[in-house]
């Protein structure tokens, strides 16, 4: 695929690179209906089919592509810089455009964490990602954006999951989940479930 | 002016079939070998302008020991494959004991008494469907061993529908008379930005021109409600959608203790997916992008599919073969799979056209994939992705449908085809 970054709406504030994009190179900007609209300048690198910002988007704005609203910035993001996936708010002290050269994975999460919690080395952080692992123990990483799950990574990145848009059913997900408790603990059989 | 079709009309159906296959059903698992055994009797024989029509086996595993709702659908999906407008005839293959066997009465039994087993033969009968059938434990008359005899009694059966089936001729057929699904899997970047949004294209056609159009994959299109929803203007449609999804969601929260890291996945990240949102988006472009087209219904699995023009979401799990199954086995009459990777699935008795918009996958894999949407062309020529989806994949949606095109998984023999368990499977 050729050096150009895809926009498929107008409404869009984020654009699909093609091919893997040099920082502070200027490429062409296409949005598809109009052809070719512009240009941005990558602040970091970015990988093939990764996204890359065409304006700056305040913390707490919303991220769109396709037209529709895909997640929530949790710091501001500048033109140019490389829009992602995180649940890990990293802390000033490690190097973003360093991290993001190197992989975004930062670790493993051994026991599930809530969101809001401090992400230490050892502590509940195995770290996977070079960068890490001269980092003294219990050093800390960041600060997770999202409940992480036992066995989850630690990711780095600065967007996440819009708010869910439709009222879950509190009590049936409650039921559910007792329900798959006590099978996995034996307590319950397929045998004496009755279905329909 | 619309474009028109040529089909084959089933009088007794009121229908147009764009295939005239005829279908072996073995009616439970258990008989899928001797269902085989009786197809392969007519494996190379194949008629129709372009040989397009021939003998198919529908191997499934189900048919037997469903209990309550998981009965319900796999007696739809049974009744609907084998009444659906693409087949001329179909052989239903019993052993006899199963739920959905046809059998003989035992001494003694009412009808009422054995509803289940006599409910898919009797519905078939009352819908105008050409259908026969052999009974494995039934003691057949004549001599020799019974498997043996059920062989032959099936193969003489098939005979006698091909040979009515090869005298039928195609005769006009305007476009609001069929239903196309629409699918994706195998995915890649250039499924979600290109393949999905050039099928939307073709979908508000093909709604436009009178074709009823229906998608599928429940799993797959969690975060994207925002899209959804602007699809939606009637309220009953959106109660429907809205208690559909927030199931799923339910579901979904509580396996996700045990299926461990939810969605997006690994690979999804790795490939510069952030959300799920942005996931299901890249997904749910298949279903169209004019707005101004809204979301007719939404179909339980299985559920036939109205005909005469609209936009229909029916639930299935996102896996290939299930969903492809769920809507033929409604009555989509040819299926539009858009794939990244490539994939070679089809269905028993539906071309499935595969699209890709990835040009080292299609240069690599042609022998599974119809059609490649020439992104690069955007870029040189300033053509849009309209454009190039108009130009290279509407036109070849009415051959295929006209039968004068054969998909690569007819060509291949892709007769995919299940019964959906709803234990462990999503």
């Amino acid at each position: 695929m050729p050096a150009i970054v895809y926009k498929v709406s107008g409404r869009d504030n984020v654009g699909t690179a093609l091919s893997r994009l040099e920082e502070g190179v200027e490429y062409p900007v296409y949005e598809e209906g109009r052809g070719f609209v512009g240009t941005v300048k990558p602040r970091v690198p970015i990988p093939a089919w990764h996204k890359v910002a065409l304006e700056r988007i305040e913390e707490g704005g919303e991220v769109v592509k396709f037209g529709y609203v895909i997640g929530v910035a949790v710091a501001a993001v500048e033109e140019g810089d490389l829009v992602h996936v995180t649940n890990v708010l990293l802390d000033p002290a490690y190097d973003f455009r360093q991290m993001v050269k190197q992989g975004l994975v930062l670790g493993v999460i051994p026991v599930r964490v809530e969101k809001g919690e401090v992400l230490r080395v050892g502590a509940n952080l195995k770290p996977l990602h070079p960068a890490l692992r001269a980092a003294p123990l219990r050093s800390r990483v960041g600060v997770a954006a999202s409940a992480i799950a036992e066995g989850g990574t630690a990711r780095l990145g600065n967007i996440v999951e819009p708010p869910p848009r439709l009222r879950r059913s509190e009590r049936y997900v409650r039921l559910v989940r007792d329900f798959y408790r006590l099978l996995r603990a034996g307590l319950l059989e397929f045998a004496r479930v009755e279905v329909g | 002016m619309p474009p028109t079709v040529k089909a084959y009309y089933r009088e007794s159906r009121k229908v147009y079939g764009v295939r005239n296959h005829v279908l072996v059903l073995p009616t439970t698992l258990c008989v899928n070998r001797l269902a085989e055994l009786i197809w392969e009797e007519f494996k190379g024989e194949q008629w129709g302008d372009n040989g397009e029509n021939r003998v198919v086996l529908a191997r499934h595993n189900g048919g037997c020991c469903h209990v309550g709702f998981e009965l319900e659908v796999a007696f739809r999906t049974l009744l609907g494959i084998a009444s659906h407008p693409n087949v001329h005839g179909v052989l239903l293959v019993s052993l006899g004991c199963g739920q959905l066997c046809k059998r003989p009465l035992a001494p003694g039994e009412s009808k009422e008494q054995n509803l289940t087993a006599f409910r898919l033969y009797d519905r078939l009968v009352k819908r105008g469907v050409l259908v026969r059938w052999v009974n494995v434990q039934e003691p057949l008359r004549g001599s020799g061993d019974g498997f043996e005899r059920a062989v032959e009694l099936g193969r003489k059966f098939v005979r006698e529908m091909v040979e009515e089936a090869q005298a039928a001729k195609r005769v006009e057929a305007p476009l609001k008379r069929f239903v196309i699904g629409v699918g994706n899997g195998a995915s890649d970047p250039t499924s979600g930005l290109f393949a999905n949004p050039a099928v939307g294209y073709v979908v508000d056609e093909l709604v436009r021109n009178g074709a009823s159009v229906v998608f599928s994959q429940t799993t797959e299109v969690l975060g994207s409600e925002e899209y959804l929803m602007g699809k939606v203007s009637d309220e009953a449609v959106a109660r429907k959608l809205r208690r559909l999804l927030e199931t799923v969601y339910a579901l979904k929260e509580a396996l996700a203790e045990y299926v461990g890291e939810s969605d997006p996945t690994p690979g999804n990240i790795a490939s510069g997916i952030s959300t799920l949102a942005e996931k299901s988006l890249g997904s749910i472009l298949k279903a169209g992008l004019d707005p101004s087209i809204k979301l007719t219904d939404v179909l339980p699995y299985a559920h036939p599919v109205p005909r005469g023009s609209g936009l229909y979401f029916m639930d299935t799990p996102g896996e290939d073969v299930l969903s492809i199954t769920g809507m033929v086995a409604g009555g989509a009459h040819s299926v539009i799979f858009t794939t990244g990777l490539g994939t070679p699935v089809g269905s028993v008795v539906s071309p499935v056209v595969k699209v890709t918009a990835n040009r080292e996958t299609y240069a690599r894999l042609s022998r599974i994939i119809d059609v490649y949407i020439p992104v690069e062309e955007l870029f040189s020529s300033g053509a849009s992705l309209r454009e190039l989806a108009m130009r290279e994949l509407y036109p070849v949606v009415l051959e295929v449908l006209s039968g004068r095109r054969l998909t690569k998984s007819e060509v291949n023999g892709q007769m995919d085809f299940d019964i959906r368990g709803f234990w462990l499977r999503a």
